[in-house]
């Protein structure tokens, strides 16, 4: 499958710090790229552009080889890159089915004239949707508020699956889960990629990583360092690259991982 | 009836005062219970019209609704920019004792108006006497269904605008001793509203309904008696119904106009906050004056409110009273 | 998923389930206890009574279900009232001058949403504002005094009925089939509940956020605006301390109803039997002769108890 996301040479400062420092990625239909590195490598302020919440300085960013443009959330998602957020973009007091077509209800009109969301389509969907997941979830729910953390998860990604999204961005999708749960997103990521997205994966746990990526791209201060798939890399390697280890070897190494990085 | 002019025998010693008022532009500030209310507006504008007449700056203070705290929060800033005199209506007996002293020690001379303090320490208090008007009340009720029904019996109940008010509680009072004198005039029912006049009006429809032979009604300030006129005259009940109500605002006169309400209590606002600012004055400059004076009260019916007396105390715009300078 | 389980259908019983029964009991309490409850009489005098301060409530649920809040309801019903009274005093037709009203209680609703939503002021602050100012609006334009002297149609609307159902609660009974069609079944209306569940993610999903929130401030201080007007209607005069402290007996309803003040939830059904039920109470206290004062006790219990059960009903769900 060809590239669906290319980020290309993304550059951005905030004031005097250089949160990224010239960034290229590509990302395919159908496979998950995980992104790792430490707190502050510059994984969130990437995501937040090809998400559109920040414009780059210079550098630019193509879905589909169609350059995006003065992009803002609401126009990412238009165009198919959704995101799985951190702390779940979900409104608790919505049912499930209101949650995955929330902003895109399917409506309906009384006698041609009136208008009214049609809650009937919306459950069939859902019910249908939570199915393929094999999720647990409680479809019928008056609200998810009472779900767990991995039913949630499940909800969001129903949402990316069924707008067909063609990059989904998880970000951190497991930090407050239980290990079962865990077991349960990364399942959901693979039935992501499965149904023809592109995932990027953020996360910290690289047992977990290894396990869900069919890629990984290490970043660290503001730039990709490394990246490989998740059959040819380790723990060790990653760690190394993640904690700047690298830069501390011989200088031989330097063009090498440039070199990488160019093919990336 | 009206003994306003009493009032003028008292201040004999205001004319010697009028010569030298031309000259310093004093102020005297006039702090009224509740700015909402028609009431207190017709206050103001007697003190407005003192202020005139003796070239004075009248400040016009008061929280919009019968506040304690926020009253006596506004007595102690007036009283900060030491004006001339204070003018002012306490809107709780016991609250406004101690502040109104305090006052008074600092110098600047204090007049109480239309209801009382917890202290001695004022200038002078000048007040309708509400109990006298409760009892008004009882007996211009009494008359009307006397002449409705050709005896005072039967029951009656009355509406109590809020709770914990010197003066509405004087008025109830008055009221219920003045309905002593008649044995066969049983009282069966008290509501107390939020003194907002749509709650006075479901209270009387339901007082109504509790009792459907109910004959009269008491109101005890404008908000109840413009409430309780409207649910009367809703039910078209005027004829049968005796509803007497405390004060005269625009509603209260259009209700008396169209029978709904048979007599209204009536007081004399402008004057208390005229003659408020003429004693505040002249307490200022050192004259001595009574401690108790009584403004009065009058029982208005249709059958008389077009009497010239009452002009000027139903409708305010009417008044051309300047008493003291006859202006 | 285990859908007949007794532990879901508790979780499916609507939000508005207890206030419902409770006013179901008083109803037949009083039905039994007080001999001219159930009459004809009483019963359209409480369909008056419930009328405004319901039509006040639905406006203010709007604001709770957006995890907003209006104070400023009472004063602006009071500054209204007085505003349509001058100027049909002044000899405006009555259709320009509610217009005329009308417009300004938008304007109102309108700037109470630029100052929360743009310039990010809470919402408590801007209507405890608003609470103040239009109440002082009303004094300043009647001079602090009652606006009589209205055309005799306006008191007629009040008086009048349809098919023996008084036209107030008529007009409360289209607002409320107004408001719910539209929370309940428009893209615009489950977007309140989405930004009052979790604004963030409103924001997130590209839902226009401010224009939601202007929305719900539009419609409280329009339906307060109505509300002033038929109070004007009612009474036949204005005065300005009309609507005192309609706002705490407004959110009373709205909370009574299922409504949580953290936003998100909150139904117009829920509001409407709220407001009823605080009409039966007042009109049960009278009817019985309760002192007033133990009435105010026993309303304010009754909004401790309906809102604790209702925490009960959710903490047992949620199997904490």
């Amino acid at each position: 499958m060809g590239n669906v996301l290319e980020v290309k040479g993304i550059r951005k400062s905030f004031g005097p710090v250089e949160a990224l420092r010239g960034v290229d990625l590509t990302l395919q239909s159908g496979e998950v790229l995980a992104l790792v590195g430490d707190n502050g490598a510059g994984k969130s302020t990437l995501i937040k552009h090809i998400a559109g919440v920040y414009r780059p300085d210079s550098g630019e960013i193509r879905l589909d080889g169609r350059k995006l443009d003065l992009l803002s959330p609401a126009a990412a998602r238009d165009l198919g890159i959704e995101t799985v957020f951190q702390d779940l973009a979900l409104a608790d007091d919505l049912s499930v089915g209101a949650n995955i077509f929330l902003g895109r209800e399917p409506t309906r009109r009384w006698l041609g004239i009136l208008p009214y969301i049609d809650n009937g389509l919306i459950r069939e969907e859902t019910a249908g949707l939570l199915k393929r997941l094999n999720s647990h979830v409680p479809g019928k729910a008056k609200s998810v508020a009472r779900l767990s953390g991995g039913q949630r998860q499940a909800v969001a990604i129903a949402r990316a699956i069924y707008w067909k999204a063609k990059v989904v961005i998880m970000d951190e999708p497991t930090a407050a889960l239980a290990v079962m749960e865990r077991q349960n997103v990364i399942k959901y990521a693979r039935e992501l990629a499965a149904s023809g997205a592109g995932v990027i994966y953020i996360g910290h746990n690289l047992v977990e990583i290894l396990d869900v990526a069919d890629r990984i791209a290490v970043m660290f201060r503001g730039a990709i360092v490394h990246t490989t798939t998740a059959g040819e890399t380790s723990q060790e390697t990653l760690i190394k690259y993640m904690t700047g280890y690298h830069d501390k070897q011989a200088g031989a190494q330097r063009p090498e991982q440039e070199r990488e990085k160019r093919h990336v | 009836m009206f003994r306003k002019f009493a009032l003028a025998a008292s201040v004999t010693a205001f004319p010697l005062l009028l010569a030298t008022a031309a000259q310093a532009q004093d102020t005297v500030s006039v702090i009224v219970k509740a700015t909402t209310s028609e009431y207190w507006q017709w206050v103001f504008k007697g003190a407005e019209q003192a202020g005139k007449d003796l070239n004075l700056t009248i400040e016009e203070l008061g929280s919009p609704k019968d506040d304690a705290a926020a009253q006596i929060s506004i007595l102690e800033s007036a009283a900060g920019k030491k004006p001339a005199a204070i003018v002012i209506s306490p809107t709780i007996y016991e609250a406004l004792g101690d502040p109104i002293a305090a006052v008074t020690a600092a110098g600047t001379p204090v007049i109480v108006i239309d209801s009382g303090a917890k202290t001695d320490q004022y200038a002078a208090f000048l007040t309708t006497n509400n109990e006298t008007g409760g009892r008004a009340a009882a007996d211009a009720m009494a008359q009307c269904i006397k002449e409705r029904t050709g005896k005072a019996a039967g029951k009656v109940a009355f509406l109590t605008a809020m709770a914990g008010h010197e003066s509405l509680d004087s008025r109830d009072k008055g009221f219920k001793d003045g309905l002593a004198a008649y044995p066969e005039l049983t009282l069966v029912g008290n509501r107390v509203a939020n003194n907002e006049e749509a709650e006075g009006m479901s209270l009387t429809a339901d007082m109504l309904t509790k009792d459907s032979d109910l004959v009269g009604l008491f109101a005890d300030n404008a908000q109840m008696g413009t409430g309780a006129g409207t649910a009367i005259s809703e039910k078209s009940l005027g004829d049968k119904f005796c509803l007497v109500a405390f004060d005269s605002d625009k509603g209260e006169v259009e209700h008396l106009n169209d029978g709904s309400i048979y007599a209204l209590v009536i007081q004399d606002p402008f004057m208390m906050g005229y003659a408020g600012v003429w004693y505040g004055y002249a307490a200022a400059h050192g004259v001595r004056l009574p401690r108790l004076v009584d403004t009065g009260v009058g029982v208005v019916t249709k059958a008389n409110m077009n009497d010239p007396a009452f002009a000027g105390l139903l409708d305010v715009t009417k008044r051309s009273l300047s008493p003291f300078t006859g202006k | 998923m285990k859908d007949a389980s007794p532990r879901t259908l508790l979780h499916n019983l609507p939000v508005e389930s207890y206030v419902v029964a409770f006013t179901v009991v008083l109803w037949l309490i009083l039905a039994v206890t007080a001999p001219n409850f159930l009459t004809g009489d009483n019963i359209s005098n409480m369909m008056r009574q419930v009328s405004i301060s319901g039509i006040i409530a639905i406006g203010v649920l709007c604001t709770i279900i957006i995890a907003g809040i209006d104070l400023s309801v009472g004063s602006v019903a009071a500054f209204c009232g007085v505003l349509v009274a001058q100027l049909l005093s002044h000899g405006l037709d009555v259709p320009l001058a509610i217009v005329l009203t009308l417009a300004a209680g938008i304007l109102i609703g309108a700037l109470n949403a630029l100052s929360v939503g743009k310039l990010g002021i809470p919402a408590f602050i801007v209507t405890l504002a608003g609470l103040q100012v239009y109440r002082g609006l009303a004094l300043l334009i009647s001079g602090g005094m009652t606006v009589g002297g209205l055309p005799p149609g306006i008191k007629e609307f009040a008086r009048g009925s349809l098919f023996h159902i008084p036209n107030l609660f008529l007009t409360l009974l289209a607002v409320a089939i107004i408001v719910h069609y539209f929370l309940s079944f428009t893209r615009t209306g489950r977007y309140l509940y989405a930004l009052g569940s979790n604004s963030e993610a409103t924001r997130r999903l590209g839902i226009p956020v401010f224009r939601i929130t202007l929305i719900a401030y539009v419609l409280c201080s329009g339906l307060a605006t109505l509300a002033g007007i038929l109070l004007v209607s009612r009474l036949s005069v204005a005065s300005p301390s009309m609507g005192n402290a309609y706002e705490l007996q407004a959110i009373a309803a709205v909370v009574v109803g299922g409504a949580s003040l953290f936003g998100g939830r909150g139904t117009v059904l829920g509001t409407v039997a709220g407001a009823i039920l605080f009409t039966t109470m007042s009109n049960g206290a009278v009817l019985l002769d309760v002192d007033p004062f133990w009435e105010m006790v026993l309303e304010g219990l009754l909004i401790a108890l309906v809102v604790y059960l209702d925490n009960l009903q959710k903490k047992r769900l949620s199997g904490v």
